[in-house]
């Protein structure tokens, strides 16, 4: 049990580390890549609708300590 | 160096837009419907820890007993006064007001775990000596109760006595940066910390997690962490404002400052394996905390590198800037127009609940001076104690005055300060 929430927990945590890579990576490209119109927003939009997607799912479940 | 610049360069670029969105959507999703019921009212043990409070705890006191919450009683413990703050505290005892002396200075945690091991309230709520609650904080700051998952909540913190340059950038920093990441934060489902000045928690969460029991400097964060980890959800609502007192002396400020840097790197190594707890939401906050934390390491890599150059006898605009100068001016302006669109954002948000919202928005102008001359240094020598403390619970020293400019309790016509105990 203690074992697969550890597994759950890294695997989580490894994915908000590659939504905040796609965010460095994307704002990056906007920043000194100005004239590539398209590749850094799409990734700054991709790393923060990840990081908003697992924000949703890590959040304590509903009826714990109710 | 390049990816080390851009690495300073850019990170407080990303965390801006990402406090920009995230409260954003805090606001949208939550801020605009949070819940007011004035028929919920569950009983409030609100506890004023104080030690040489004497200039601040009356007015304190007034402003407690001024809430329009019928369910609420009031205590005061005094943690080793020598002053006259039991005296003043007494007198307030004919208006329902229970006052607690301890006679040896235990600091903040023993005096609040005084109280808790006394009262049978449904909530155990904090308030700093120096705080002071409008009328309808505590009223607004239950509601979130309703909600059996949150164990916690706290209000909106805002400097109270801005007297000059060094707390009006204060306030703006509460409001800009603060303010906003909480709002984020609470998109992400947890917070980084209560705020210690103001802060409300279920009792039997509390008892649950353990009290306040753990030595460590910063209690706020670390009980915020524990309680997360525990299972427990912490709120944060705007609408309940509190004016606290933020340093006025640049001494008293560097050493605040310090203390915060020292607590954070405390509950890291306290509980740095979140991966164990049933509550993930702590995970993309432990994200942001690290990465930060390699910001201050490579920032000061950034910076040795420059010294070396100038000891060299030539000034380091390579070491600072990287060869490519225009590339690397553009990345460090696009920052400073993104924490100019980070301050317009939170001044907004809080516009909603202050009248003085925009006021010190302007600010944020000198934000970069105030960071690298007084937070940047002060945070790193508190981060190094912190990896090296073994936990402490004395109070620590801050500086106290009787003005707090917007307080519910009115501004008095002079200023007299003490170096008084405290602890954020």
């Amino acid at each position: 049990m203690i074992a697969h929430r550890i597994t759950q927990n890294v695997l989580f945590t490894l994915s908000f580390l590659l939504a905040a890579v796609a965010i460095w990576v994307g704002l990056r490209a906007l920043v000194l890549d100005g004239r590539d119109a398209t590749a850094g927003p799409l990734l700054l939009a991709t790393g923060f609708g990840a990081w908003f997607a697992l924000a949703a799912v890590s959040r304590p479940r509903r009826g714990q300590h109710a | 160096m390049s990816w080390a610049l851009e690495y300073v360069a850019l990170f407080p670029a990303i965390v801006a837009v990402s406090w920009i969105v995230f409260g954003c959507l805090f606001v949208v999703r939550r801020e605009w419907r949070l819940p007011m019921d004035d028929g919920f009212t569950p009983s409030v043990a609100v506890v004023v820890p104080a030690h040489q409070e004497e200039l601040v705890i009356g007015a304190t006191l007034e402003a407690l007993l001024e809430q329009d919450y019928p369910a609420m009683e009031i205590h005061v413990v005094s943690d080793g006064s020598t002053d006259r703050t039991v005296a003043i505290a007494q007198t307030f005892a004919d208006r329902g007001v229970v006052v607690h002396e301890l006679a040896t200075n235990r600091g903040k945690s023993a005096a609040l775990q005084h109280v808790l091991d006394r009262v049978e309230s449904d909530l155990f709520m904090v308030v700093d000596a120096d705080t002071r609650a409008r009328p309808d904080a505590i009223r607004t700051l239950v509601q979130q109760f309703r909600d059996p998952r949150v164990g916690g909540v706290t209000g909106h913190a805002r400097v109270g006595n801005v007297t000059g340059v060094l707390t009006a950038v204060q306030a703006m920093e509460y409001s800009v940066i603060v303010g906003l990441a909480k709002r984020a934060e609470q998109s992400w489902g947890g917070l980084y910390t209560v705020s210690g000045a103001a802060a409300c928690f279920r009792t039997r969460a509390l008892r649950e997690a353990g009290g306040w029991t753990v030595p460590t400097v910063t209690e706020d964060i670390e009980v915020s962490w524990r309680l997360q980890r525990e299972g427990w959800r912490l709120a944060y609502d705007p609408r309940a404002v509190f004016f606290i007192q933020a340093p006025v002396r640049l001494r008293a400020l560097w050493r605040q400052r310090r203390r915060w840097a020292q607590g954070m790197v405390e509950v890291l190594r306290m509980h740095w394996n979140v991966t164990s707890t049933p509550n993930r939401a702590l995970i993309p906050i432990t994200v942001q905390v690290l990465g930060a934390a390699t910001w201050l390491i490579i920032a000061l890599m950034v910076l040795s590198n420059a010294m070396v150059g100038m000891l060299g006898g030539s000034f380091p605009t390579d070491s600072l800037l990287g060869s490519a100068h225009a590339d690397r001016q553009v990345m460090f302006l696009w920052t400073f127009g993104l924490f100019g669109l980070q301050a317009l954002v939170a001044s907004l948000f809080d516009g909603a609940h202050v009248s003085d919202g925009w006021r010190v928005f302007p600010l944020f102008v000198v934000f970069p001076v105030y960071f690298w001359i007084v937070l940047f240094p002060s945070v790193v020598l508190g981060a190094a104690r912190g990896l090296v403390s073994s936990g402490s619970t004395r109070w620590a020293r801050t500086e106290r005055a009787e003005v707090l400019v917007g307080a519910p309790a009115g501004p008095e016509p002079h200023v007299r300060r003490a170096d008084s105990g405290a602890s954020a």
